[in-house]
């Protein structure tokens, strides 16, 4: 009981546009309604319901079915802009809802009247479907509708799905702009979502974008090899190191947007509602100075010179610090959570830093972190009072913790990983030699100092990822380049 | 007053009274006081006067700004009457000289392995010595008293219940008297008017904290003798005060003085704590490395232990002192001081906030601190958040008593003690909780498993953090708590999820879904985000008929009619609200139904269903606009208001967006690249 996951999500501010896709995907996975599902975890509850049961019963179906409705009533509505448009698409569920959109799956009626170079599907199929289908290379010039009745056999009515991603009405057209932009920058990179169009009716934006076949990262993170996790993270990495190459941060980098499939071992970006330009809005931070003369500012700095604190101003009349938090609790880097005014790109590595240490630790999600402070401690006891002390000295910060379980060195993440695994012991004392070089790339991602932290070129050029990864994905990237 | 006449000497605003320059720094005595004096005897007289006399103590115990601040803080010291602690003068002299060059001193044990050898030499001297001493507390608050006994005995000496002749320490918190004083002791009547003759000394020497509140003290007597004490210019020129009620023992039955004439150490309160402080504070580290040779790397080491223990030891010396925030060197005006564990990330500079600030209350002796820590979880589980105990009747024990604590807290008067005391039971109490994590998984594991669960599960095992982790320990936890196998499933789905609610046990969710009323975390102490559950899940089970009624009332009513119907309970007006709308919506939603397109066609949930969900779409979402640059209660309600609406309608507001829009197009396939 209570396990439904829809009120608590509402209420999450950082959950925005496909968060909710991966229930969806579940439960069609499942073969399930998302109503019956919730009802059969009743049943797991055993006599702990009795009384109970059939009213909170009641009540998620209720939830189920109040969404429904509510989101049929929203779906028409859009369909009516759609049509005012000339447009055609046939609504089919909503599988995200988030703070600035909600985004509904359709299926794309016109999709043969247009160029659809963002379409990685039809030629995906020409390479996983049977070897017949391969002569029809170029699928793209030949008549679709051949095309489409080739691949009958996959899916059962050719449908073309997009996603549509209704932004709110009450998001700035500021906000929308930057999120466009950025988007239609990086088309052409193949592992970032790619915009199909956009539009606006009055004050409602609607982009309409690839509807990119995907699993629930809850589902397949505990079963992956060291190889499945260096396919995924090739994947993650060539989507940021062309997201970065064009000076982008994605800011929002966590399992949720980024949409993998593990049959075609390929992933998407997507949701860059948060993402901003390096650089802009940022103004100096200790961080950026050369180490000696950082050095010689935090030695001669106010807070180093004065008594360790007992306890801090009852009304502090001082601003408070500013810098961009924007992002997901529990992916925020330090210095993120330390208010750092120049973060750069790599506070995307980092988030990267969180899913790898979530799958090596098979714990989702990893941190847990309520908010900031939560997140510092829980960053704090993993690294220990040492390297906090320095990281937040690095932006120009005093840490003092006094927490009797954030030790002075903290735990290696190696240790951590292995705890996890928790084999059974007689597997348990010499890990993988694999799984020690993960770890080792893991350590690179989750570095306190953004400076010495991996960039994402440098990850796909790593050993870990560069290795066996490259002579499989190579093919198809030449197929799709 | 009435007509009975006083003795002048206890007639407190009598010119001659050596109380005088005292009470006249007094408020006006109560009508209390002097009704109470009324009723007295002569034999009572002298009670209401020291209880002025008292009051203007404590007044005058806190200094000027203090008082002004009318500080939590301040309050704490001035109830303290009784057993006259140490003067806020006292503290300010001890926090400015004891603490300041203590903290000199370690800063420069950095640099020097002397000093630091110094104070291993001197903690040597006094480790050895210690056994020795028998001490005996004189003026020492009860609770105080008990703690440094037990302190003392821990390093071999001993306390004598009553003065005698074995005693070797005289511990008091009043001040002691110096030797030419009880010299003339016998021939003056109260001892304070001694310290005129004893001026000239008491300054040269800077050791005896006691000293200069004798300076002060003289200042006073004098100030006595001219019979105009103007007691505002004497708050003007020192601040603080130190007005000690001398116990009117005739001089040499003062037990000070018979100790010093008995060859017995006298100790200053605060010289004993400092001496606890600097005891305990390069623990273990004098001891196991004194015989090292390599001197400076040890004197380096003890310099970054000292750096870190530099923040426990600091919130020791405050309880021991008193805030430091009388303290000079810092600017700011008022510090919350912290009572717990907590972090605290501030700018370097000290221009901005601090950047990050929380204190976690300390945990009780079996409790595991509210801050987020390792936990031993099964695979699927958020680590930082302890997995759900699978036995109900464990979590409900642990939430009474938690409950009962808070309770408990509530009610307990913060006293000044009452911390002290709390903060010595929790810090003796440190090192219990950390170990607990993991004996609580172990517990865990007796428990009978749930039948759903699948296979058995290795669970995230970190070792107590506190025992700073040898890599040897985790493999023994790991294997001590592989053993239960959990449901990792709940209905097919992992139970952490970025989404998931994870603090809550399943014991918590049944209450929550099995109350009716509106309260279900109400019967026990949750947590933080328990509590914010709790309001979530009220919002989205009971809440959206509730709000629903709400928002039909205002409209129904808007003159605020619906209030008396507020006050019924909700769960009631629910039922009977619901009722209505149930009816009353039913024909509308079926008739919908009919009408409507496809969407309806598939959907083949009954008609009561249906009923719910128009009801709940009601539920209004609240937001803030970007556009509007408001916030508002409904999102619905707001997108068709008039601001909003011209905000939408208007071209410029769109211009930039709509450029990039126009590059956006979908392209129409080339008519001659296929069939259409």
């Amino acid at each position: 009981m209570a396990k439904r996951p829809g009120p608590i999500a509402e209420e999450n501010p950082f959950l925005r546009g496909t968060d909710l896709a991966p229930v969806t995907a579940l439960s069609e996975k499942l073969g399930l309604s998302p109503g019956t599902r919730y009802e059969e975890q009743h049943d797991t509850d055993g006599e702990d319901v009795s009384e109970e049961s059939q009213r909170s019963g009641d009540e998620s179906e209720e939830d189920e079915v109040e969404v429904d409705e509510s989101v049929q009533e929203e779906m028409a509505k859009l369909e009516d802009i759609f049509e005012e448009r000339g447009l055609r698409y046939r609504m089919i569920d909503r599988i995200g809802e988030g703070t600035f959109s909600t985004v509904y799956k359709a299926e794309d009626l016109h999709y043969e009247y247009y160029q659809n170079d963002w379409d990685i599907e039809p030629k995906d199929a020409l390479k996983w479907t049977s070897p017949p289908f391969k002569r029809r290379r170029n699928g793209e010039s030949q008549s679709s509708t051949t095309l489409v009745d080739s691949q009958s056999q996959r899916r059962q009515r050719q449908p073309r799905y997009v996603a549509i991603k209704k932004i709110y009405v009450t998001s700035s057209p500021m906000r929308i702009q930057n999120e466009l932009e950025l988007l239609h920058d990086l088309r052409g990179c193949k592992a970032v979502c790619p915009l199909i169009t956009a539009f606006r009716h009055q004050d409602q934006v609607v982009a309409i974008l690839p509807h990119f076949r995907h699993q629930d990262f809850r589902m397949f993170y505990r079963g992956m090899t060291v190889f499945d996790i260096k396919i995924y993270f090739r994947s993650l990495f060539e989507a940021l190191a062309a997201v970065h190459k064009h000076g982008i941060i994605h800011r929002d980098i966590k399992p949720t947007n980024f949409l993998y499939d593990i049959d075609r071992q390929r992933g998407v970006l997507v949701d860059f509602g948060l993402a901003e330009r390096e650089g802009s809005d940022s103004s100096h931070c200790l961080c950026q100075d050369h180490p000696t003369s950082r050095k010689t500012k935090i030695e001669s700095s106010k807070a180093r010179n004065q008594p360790i604190p007992t306890g801090f101003p009852k009304n502090d009349p001082r601003p408070s610090r500013r810098a961009n938090r924007a992002g997901t609790r529990g992916f925020r880097a330090p210095e993120v959570l330390l208010k750092c005014t120049a973060q750069t790109t790599k506070i995307d590595i980092w988030s990267v830093g969180v899913i790898m240490l979530t799958i090596l630790a098979q714990r989702f999600p990893f941190f847990n972190s309520a908010d900031d402070i939560e997140a510092m401690i829980e960053i704090a006891t993993i690294f220990g009072q040492q390297k906090m002390r320095q990281c937040a000295m690095l932006h120009g910060t005093m840490f003092e913790c006094t927490i009797p379980t954030v030790g002075k060195h903290g735990f290696a993440l190696s240790q951590i990983v292995h705890w996890s695994s928790a084999r059974a012991p007689d597997e348990g004392e010499d890990p993988d030699p694999e799984v020690r070089e993960a770890v080792k790339f893991l350590e690179q991602c989750l570095e306190l100092d953004p400076r010495k932290r991996m960039s994402a070129r440098a990850a796909l050029a790593s050993d870990f990822l560069a290795k066996e990864t490259l002579s499989d994905t190579e093919p198809e990237e030449m197929d799709v380049l | 007053m009435t007509s009975r006449r006083v003795p002048l000497s206890n007639v407190p605003n009598a010119a001659n009274s050596p109380f005088r320059a005292v009470a006249a720094a007094a408020s006006k005595r109560s009508r209390d006081q002097l009704e109470a004096q009324e009723d007295l005897s002569y034999d009572y007289h002298p009670h209401p006067k020291r209880q002025a006399l008292e009051e203007a103590r404590t007044n005058l115990r806190v200094s000027p700004r203090k008082q002004a601040l009318q500080s939590a803080e301040g309050r704490l010291f001035n109830r303290r009457t009784a057993n006259a602690p140490p003067t806020a003068f006292e503290r300010k002299l001890l926090a400015a000289r004891g603490e300041r060059s203590q903290q000199r001193v370690e800063r420069q044990e950095k640099a020097s392995n002397e000093a630091l050898d110094t104070v291993r030499q001197w903690q040597k001297h006094y480790k050895k010595s210690f056994p020795g001493f028998i001490f005996y507390f004189e003026s020492v608050p009860e609770d105080v008293r008990v703690r440094c006994s037990r302190w003392v005995r821990s390093l071999g000496a001993r306390e004598e219940k009553f003065f005698s002749k074995e005693v070797t320490h005289v511990v008091t918190s009043r001040p002691i008297p110096l030797d030419s004083e009880s010299r003339d002791a016998t021939d003056l009547v109260t001892p304070s008017s001694t310290s005129t003759s004893s001026q000239s000394t008491a300054q040269t020497r800077t050791i005896n904290p006691s000293l200069l509140d004798r300076q002060h003290e003289s200042f006073q007597s004098k100030s006595r003798f001219t019979f105009e004490a103007p007691v505002s210019k004497r708050a003007q020129l020192n601040g603080i005060h130190d007005v000690e009620p001398r116990k009117m023992n005739a001089s040499n039955t003062d037990i000070l003085y018979r100790a010093k004439e008995m060859g017995m150490k006298t100790w200053h309160m605060e010289k004993l704590q400092r001496i606890m402080n600097t005891m305990s504070n390069i623990p273990n580290d004098a001891q196991t490395l004194a015989g090292n040779n390599t001197r400076s790397r040890t004197a380096n080491a003890a310099g970054k232990m000292d750096k870190e223990a530099d923040l426990s030891r600091m919130l020791r010396n405050e309880r021991l002192n008193g805030p430091s925030d009388r303290d000079a060197t810092i600017a700011l005006s008022e510090l919350i001081p912290f009572k717990g564990s907590c972090l605290y990330i501030r700018d370097m500079d000290e221009r901005s906030k601090p950047i990050m600030v929380r204190d976690y209350p300390k945990p009780g002796p079996n409790e595991v601190g509210e801050w987020p820590q390792f936990h031993s979880v099964s695979v699927g589980k958020c680590p930082f958040v302890e997995e759900p105990v699978t036995r109900a009747e464990l979590v409900a024990r642990e939430e009474a008593r938690r409950a009962k604590e808070r309770a408990a807290s509530r009610e307990a008067p913060r006293t000044r003690a009452a911390t002290i005391r709390e903060d010595a039971e929790a810090e003796s109490a440190r090192s219990v909780p950390q170990r607990r994590p993991l004996e609580e998984i172990k517990d865990a594991g007796n428990a009978p498993a749930p039948p759903s669960a699948a296979m058995p599960i290795p669970a995230f095992c970190p070792p107590p953090p506190a025992t700073t982790a040898r890599p040897g320990s985790p493999s023994k936890a790991a294997r001590d708590a592989v053993i239960p196998p959990r449901p990792k499933l709940f209905g097919g789905e992992p139970a952490a999820s970025g989404m998931q609610p994870s603090n809550i046990t399943s014991a918590i969710r049944s209450q929550m879904i099995s109350s009716t009323a509106a309260q279900p975390g109400a019967k026990a102490g949750t947590s933080k985000e328990v509590h914010g559950l709790k309001r979530k899940v009220l919002e989205k089970n009971s809440g959206p008929a509730l709000i629903n009624i709400h928002t039909r009332q205002k409209s129904i009513d808007p003159a605020g009619n619906g209030r008396a119907e507020r006050n019924i309970p909700a769960a009631r007006q629910t039922r009977r609200q619901a009722q209505e709308t149930l009816i009353h919506i039913d024909e509308e939603s079926t008739q919908s139904e009919e009408e409507e397109d496809v969407w309806i066609a598939e959907d083949v949930r009954s008609k009561r269903q249906q009923v719910r969900k128009v009801l709940e779409k009601k539920d209004p979402k609240p937001g803030y606009c970007e556009n509007c640059r408001e916030k508002y209660d409904d999102f619905d309600d707001h997108i068709v208001g008039r601001k909003h609406r011209k905000f939408a309608l208007t071209p410029e507001n769109w211009k930039d967006l709509d450029q990039l829009l126009s590059q956006l197009g979908r392209r129409l396939k080339e008519p001659d690249s296929d069939g259409f």
